[in-house]
């Protein structure tokens, strides 16, 4: 029987979709319902007939009599070398947030930076980024949160006052001997950890506390006690066969996911040369993006975690003679579990983001019987991207409200908003002399604290990172600062009386004591200039690894057994698009949908689809979760029973026009429990308030109405006949006939192929793709009336059981067919073909119809119903000239009536091959790189030319996996897609 | 020296035989500053360029207190032929010659005895210009009163004479309307823009000694008085406020329009009500004949809409390209360097001018003026705003580097003969279908790049001899220029 796919609850059960905004849409009066009613409602319709009719024409006359107006072009008065007017700049720099890392090339035109993309030269980002990484840019344009001058008292003040205030107030706490608190989120900056360390000789009482928002306090205490290293080793999932994560989104947010999923992409990878792929079993609440990657998947509550955790343990012991503790019942049989990781010794990883440090114990003594330390999990180059330790947080909120605090010094992190108690917080704040704040936009902490004191935006700014041993990468600004703002090392250097400059103290430390780490460059400026100029500097590192200490064990198992189950359990996660709520003002970002909920502009209660059907909930209805915490439903397939799930990043209050007022901040609900925030508890019950809420959700935006597009196999069946899943191929194929003469590509034809084994639906490729052809933001009505305008659209199905489905991803672009069904029908011909088998849309010839939208059998067209550009009704990004500097000058900002979608990035084809033309070669294969095959972590994008029979392209597009979308009504798409292939024997649910 | 005793002896004559040859003397002392005159104009001519009177050194030394340096026969000689000296191995010849990074200094055997007298004595009496006294606040650039302003109008345009009766008005020069764009003198605006900056241009000192050679002669015999100057800069502080007169042009295609709409309405008014003319077809054909012209100048006038086509704008220098890509043969590429390599051709950066314009200071037609303006922006650091003629609009992406470096294409194709053009006029309509035009005409050089050598189908057709022009390979796709 063919497997039935879904894409929500409410199209499993056959029920109708509406999206609370399309009934609006539909009751809201139309243009010409209004005329309408403007002529019928008054006593003489002839004469306000006449009245639009003067309208019109006078509108026509203005606009036909305006005159040409005068353009200036304004040379340099002095032009810079480096910079040639209409070319791309690219300058390889860090990103680092407290949060994410990623060596990163900046594309920076005329002056302005527009494009982020990841540093090839970077083992750790390898060429690839993120979705926030990304969305990134925008942040440097926001206008309206940035702080333009430091503040002191919320009014703006200047340096010179701020820097009077803050010396004098850090001269009276050291004199006073009350302590100076610098708060910051992890800092992997060698250089300004030397600068913190200037301050503290100058201020001996500073106390340097590293505060995560979302820690890994309980993994590094874990590791202090069995390996007694305060590190987090890196985990290689390319080299596992066997994969257990316990509630650890390896691929979407914990700790490294770019370069996680690049790995595990890689242990997905099929191909002629590998005929196995690893296997994935994951233990987790809500859906997230690695349950949907999993090859099994047990939804629990996240207080069960523990027990399935013990029993593994013991299962582990018992077959490799190790000591067995007492446990409580696991919630699901892990035996044969056991018995495959027994079997992939030394070539499994078994992760855990529980933030428990018993647990944490636990799981790595899993890890060590299973021989995985040194091989597929290594403290060689260890992670430094976690630093914090929850308890570090809370004694200096102790000591602030004991007074015992003169000066506290936020920076990077803000507390007030994120931190467990901020009641609390707010409390102590109100008894130390001085609070200082150097974030450099509005957040709930600057709201309160004294001063001011704005950093420069990341993109502005000098710094270096280490986020691995051994593993440097410089960054450099890609413009001057926009607004007067100064550099927080600037600040901490001047403060410590220091007359250095950041950027010479950068240099000179360098210079000084990474030079000698090697040889390449003999004289100190060719090593920096050099450095500089490829970002990064990456040192073999030696194999270390520390002995595994066991005596912490017994108490931790105990410790761990501890955890107490309840009947309904809130459990909390961070989201792929705003992660701790850093990003949360940034409008790419917030309309982002979620990979798995496809939810954007708000975050929810997830709660699954029976704990629904027993309470009565429908998506929609608004639900009292606990005390002081009521949150919209929303149906989640794969929910664990009794479990609810809600993101964090959300109800930010003075954050800005995007983030303000959007969600609910949960994280005051994540209270500490053993030394460790935790991101669950209990609640007494869950009831409906009888209120509405409407959410916007692309989830069944476009349902392809149970067409076979979505293929799959399982590793068995696949490696007995390369085209299971795929067989329809064939026969398409075979039918693959046309009354019409073949269409001849003289020169190249463009194609691009999707591994959906590599694709792991991070969404990146979307918003890299948003970045690349100014894609605007259109807010949560009009995503709630379909009118979402990404190029490319995450897809995702759901299969079988509702309990817990099996989980398939596809983006789905343009599918530039040479077929197309939109040409025919173009009643301007403003859509054709082009000789290189591109699918072209002349913008300035659409008279937007949209008949081709309505003719496109893959949903990819979108229509601008409004102007979003220069349009106060859209009030993100694409409103102000500060905004607007982030646009791509190389691709038109589309105007309102026009159907628009992907180009297949044009452009880049374009200034790929002029750039061949221009150095008097052919065109490489890989050359051009699309913008979603540029971003993509997993390398499941591959773009190129199908006419060029030595490309990569040729080989995938032969493949017996390859398939197109919907290939029987002979569209001939120029994107195939590759047979997902899981590793499975049975049905899901069962391991 | 000899001269200058000359001269004394006569000043010492003069005063012992007094009043009697007060004639004589007015001569003499006009010969003697005729005499330096032409020291100034030989200085001007063939020195300022590379030497200044200062201790600054251009391409040669200052020459300030020269002549205390050197003994007059060597300087003589020097200036006659440096280099013969330098080879003779006169000692000073040869250090001044290595001093100087060994640039030889040019031979001028065409100077007279006499010319190098007058040089060097006008180096030698040499002073910086002194600020001049006059009797009026000069300070004074705003607030002028309405009479100052109207007085300085009709003496600008020459509806009042000088006192100092001379025929010359200021109009027939620096003009006040915005049309006659080939003059070369800079415009009234021009004049009250470069006086009204701060640490502007003097008028009372540059009307009194004009700056450069070509002032001096067209301002030769003007002698303004202080107020005469003062209500000159009453009337230009008017003009910069208000900025050029614009001259209107005669509407005669929208009278033309009106008209025929007139004439229809009439002719259909006749046709129901009147009834006066009999024929009907007389009604039927000005009807007719009126939709068609007014549709005809409708549709002329659509398809200009937006377009440019013979747009030549006054630009803020009066910079030529007549002289420079024309005269001088400058290479078009020296200025629009980027032009091969990327997509905007580039507009030269005033850095760039200064190449050349640090030592050509004057125009042999507009003198210092316009020269001057790239001096100004150095100097206060506001880049010059040029008027942009040609413009694509923004949805069409257009690329020099693709035209100029790959393709080849000569810049004239497009942008007309600007070396002829003493102001660039924009030549091609830059409409699409003039870009198709073109590329369906082109024809791909398969030969000189090894780009096209993966064409291999093309590759063949080429070989055979056929044509195969940039249509062939997409060139009027329309995601070659729009996306």
């Amino acid at each position: 029987m063919e497997k039935k796919y879904w894409k929500s609850v409410e199209e499993q059960a056959n029920q109708p979709i509406l999206n609370p905004g399309q009934k609006d849409a539909d009751a809201s009066p139309s243009l010409l319902d209004l005329i309408d009613e403007e002529i019928d409602g008054k006593p003489s319709s002839r004469r306000n007939f006449l009245k639009f009719c003067g309208f019109s024409f006078a509108t026509a006359a203005i606009a036909t009599s305006c005159k040409n107006p005068v353009n200036m072009a304004i040379p340099y008065l002095n032009k810079p070398e480096e910079v040639t007017p209409g070319m791309a700049d690219h300058y390889a720099s860090t990103y680092f947030d407290g949060q994410d890392y990623n060596g990163i090339l900046v594309k920076v035109r005329d002056g302005r930076p527009i494009k982020i993309e990841g540093n090839e030269l970077s083992s750790v980002s390898n060429g690839t980024t993120s979705a926030r990484v990304q969305g990134s840019i925008l942040s440097l344009y926001d206008d309206g949160a940035r702080f333009k001058t430091p503040l002191i008292g919320g009014k703006e003040s200047t340096w010179n006052a701020v820097d009077a205030e803050v010396s004098t107030k850090l001269a009276a706490a050291a004199t006073s001997g009350k302590s100076i608190a610098l708060v910051t989120s992890t800092v992997i900056s060698p250089s300004t950890l030397l600068v913190i360390e200037e301050f503290k000789k100058k201020y001996p009482t500073t106390n340097h506390i590293t505060y995560d928002a979302v820690s890994a306090s309980g993994l590094l205490q874990a590791n202090n006690l069995t390996f007694g290293s305060q590190t987090i080793p890196d985990y290689y999932f390319d080299k596992a066969d066997v994969i257990v994560s316990f509630d650890a989104d390896f691929l979407g947010t914990w700790l490294m996911p770019v370069e996680f999923t690049r790995r595990f992409a890689a242990s997905r990878r099929l191909n002629k040369d590998k005929r196995t792929i690893s296997q994935l079993t994951v233990f987790e609440s809500g859906m997230s993006l690695t349950g949907a990657n999993a090859d099994y998947r047990f939804p629990i509550k996240p207080s069960q975690q523990a027990t399935v955790i013990l029993s593994l343990y013991n299962e582990i012991a018992k077959a490799t003679g190790g000591i067995t503790y007492t446990a409580p019942t696991s919630a699901v049989d892990v035996s044969k579990l056991a018995q495959k990781l027994i079997g992939a010794k030394g070539k499994s990883i078994v992760v855990c983001g529980i933030n428990n440090t018993s647990i944490q114990v636990v799981i790595n003594s899993i890890n060590q019987m299973l021989e995985n330390y040194g091989s597929t999990i290594d403290f060689s180059a260890s992670l430094n991207i976690r630093k914090g330790i929850d308890e570090d947080m809370a004694a200096a909120v102790k000591d602030m409200n004991e007074g015992k605090t003169g000066v506290v010094i936020f920076y990077n992190v803000n507390p007030v908003y994120n931190y467990s108690e901020p009641k609390l917080l707010l409390e102590g704040l109100q008894k130390v002399d001085l609070s200082v704040s150097m974030a450099n936009s509005r957040d709930e902490t600057t709201a309160v604290c004294k001063i001011v004191a704005p950093d420069h935006h990341f993109l502005e700014s000098w710094n270096d990172a280490e986020p691995k041993r051994g593993i440097y990468s410089l960054q450099q600004p890609t413009i001057n600062n926009i607004y007067w703002t100064r550099q927080a090392q600037d600040s901490f250097l001047k403060w410590a009386g220091s007359t250095f400059l950041y950027t010479a103290f950068l240099k000179q430390n360098w210079q000084q004591n990474f030079k000698g780490k090697q040889s390449e460059y003999a004289s100190a400026s060719d090593f920096w200039n050099y450095t500089l100029q490829k970002g990064i500097f990456e040192l073999p590192v030696a194999s270390a690894q520390p002995a595994f200490l066991s005596k912490a064990f017994a108490d931790a198992a105990a410790k761990a057994a501890e955890v107490k189950s309840a009947d309904t359990e809130l459990e909390f996660y961070e989201t792929i698009a705003l992660g701790n709520g850093q990003h949360t003002n940034n409008p790419w970002m917030m309309e982002m949908p979620d990979p798995i909920s496809k939810v954007c502009w708000d975050n929810f209660a997830a709660i699954s689809p029976k704990m629904a059907s027993t309470l009565g909930i429908v998506t929609g209805d608004m639900l009292k979760l606990t005390d002081g915490l009521e949150l919209v439903a929303f149906i989640q397939p794969g929910q664990a029973e009794g479990t609810v799930s809600i993101a964090y990043g959300y109800g930010r209050s003075k954050s800005g026009k995007v983030a303000d007022g959007v969600g609910v901040n949960v994280f005051p609900f994540m209270k500490m429990d053993g030394g460790n925030r935790k991101a669950f508890m209990a609640t007494t019950s869950v009831t409906k308030t009888g209120k509405k809420y409407e959410l916007a959700s692309t989830q069944s935006h476009y349902s392809m109405e149970g067409r076979n597009i979505v293929r799959e196999t399982t590793l068995t069946e696949w490696q007995e006949k390369p085209n299971s899943g795929n067989e329809m191929h064939e026969e398409a194929e075979r039918h693959n006939v046309s009354l019409y003469k073949d269409i001849k590509y003289d020169g190249l034809h463009w194609g691009m192929s999707i591994d959906l084994n590599a694709c792991t639906g991070c969404s990146a490729c979307v918003i890299g793709c948003q970045a690349e052809n100014n894609v605007p933001v259109v807010g949560k009505r009009q995503v709630a009336m379909t009118r979402i305008m990404h190029w490319i659209r995450m897809d995702r199905y759901y299969s079988e059981d509702t309990a817990n489905p099996s989980v398939y991803f596809q983006p789905v672009m343009c599918q530039q067919c040479d077929n197309a069904p939109c040409e025919n029908v173009c009643p301007v011909s403003a859509t054709n073909h082009s000789n290189e088998g591109l699918n072209q849309m002349a913008y300035n010839r659409c008279i937007g119809t949209k008949y081709c939208i309505n003719n496109c059998p893959f949903k990819v067209r979108r229509f601008n119903w409004f102007r979003y550009a220069t349009n106060d009704a859209f009030d993100y990004n694409m409103n102000s000239d500060i905004g607007r500097m982030v646009l791509n000058p190389d691709v038109t900002v589309r105007e309102r009536g026009v159907v628009e979608k992907c180009s297949f990035c044009v452009q880049r084809i374009q200034e790929k091959k002029l750039q061949a033309k221009l150095e008097n070669r052919e065109l490489a294969d890989g050359d051009i790189k699309t913008a979603c095959m540029q971003v993509c972590p997993a390398g499941a994008i591959i773009f190129g030319d199908t006419n060029n029979k030595q490309g990569k392209l040729i080989d995938l597009f032969t493949d017996q996996r390859n398939y197109n979308l919907l290939e029987e009504i002979h569209t001939l798409p120029s994107v195939g897609y590759l047979t997902k292939v899981r590793n499975r024997e049975e049905e899901n649910n069962k391991a | 020296m000899h001269q200058q005793a000359s001269i004394k002896q006569k000043l010492i004559t003069l005063r012992l035989t007094a009043p009697l040859i007060f004639v004589v003397a007015g001569l003499l002392f006009s010969s003697v500053s005729q005499g330096q005159n032409k020291g100034k104009e030989i200085f001007e001519k063939n020195c300022a360029i590379c030497h200044k009177l200062t201790d600054e050194k251009l391409v040669g030394p200052g020459l300030k207190g020269v002549t205390e340096r050197r003994d007059k026969k060597w300087m003589k000689k020097f200036i006659l032929a440096s280099q013969e000296m330098v080879k003779s191995g006169d000692k000073t010849a040869v250090q001044v010659f290595t001093e100087n990074n060994k640039i030889p200094m040019p031979d001028h055997k065409f100077l007279s005895d006499a010319d190098l007298d007058g040089l060097i004595t006008y180096i030698e009496k040499y002073k910086p210009a002194e600020a001049v006294k006059v009797s009026v606040d000069i300070t004074k650039k705003d607030g002028f009163l309405r009479d100052e302003i109207l007085r300085g109008e009709r003496l600008f345009s020459g509806v009042i004479p000088f006192e100092k009766g001379t025929t010359l008005n200021c109009v027939s020069c620096h003009a006040v309307i915005a049309t006659d764009s080939l003059n070369f003198n800079p415009s009234a605006i021009d004049l009250a823009k470069a006086w009204q900056e701060p640490n502007g241009t003097n008028l009372y000192q540059v009307l009194r000694e004009p700056t450069s050679a070509k002032m001096t002669e067209v301002h030769k015999g003007l002698q303004l008085s202080d107020k005469e100057i003062y209500d000159i800069s009453a009337y230009l502080s008017k003009v910069s406020k208000e900025g050029m007169i614009w001259e209107k042009t005669f509407p005669g295609r929208l009278l033309l329009f009106l008209f025929l709409g007139l004439l229809m309405a009439l002719a259909l008014a006749d046709l129901i009500w009147f009834k006066k003319v009999k024929y009907k077809i007389i009604h039927v054909l000005v009807i007719i004949a009126g939709l068609g012209i007014q549709g005809t100048l409708v549709i002329q006038e659509g398809i200009k809409l937006g377009r440019t086509k013979d747009y030549m704008p006054d630009q803020p220098i009066k910079f030529s390209h007549k002289v420079h890509a024309g005269q001088n043969k400058i290479d078009c590429k020296y200025c629009h360097s980027i032009a091969t390599y990327s997509k905007s051709a580039g507009l030269p950066s005033a850095n760039l001018c200064m190449n050349c314009h640090k030592v050509v200071t004057a125009g042999m037609r507009s003198g210092k003026f316009e020269i001057n303006k790239i001096y100004r922006a150095e100097a206060s650091g506001i880049p010059i705003e040029w008027v942009r003629i040609h413009k694509l609009p923004d949805h069409v992406f257009f690329s020099h580097a693709q035209h100029v470096g790959a393709g080849k294409v000569e810049c004239q194709t497009c942008h007309g003969p600007v070396e002829t053009m003493d102001l660039v006029k924009q030549v091609s309509d830059l409409s699409m279908g003039w870009c198709v035009n073109c590329h369906r005409q082109t024809e791909i050089q398969f030969k000189s790049n090894k780009y096209y050598d993966s064409f291999k189908a093309l590759h063949d057709e080429a070989k055979a001899g056929k044509k195969i022009t940039a249509e062939r390979m997409g060139g009027i796709d329309c995601a070659k220029c729009h996306y």
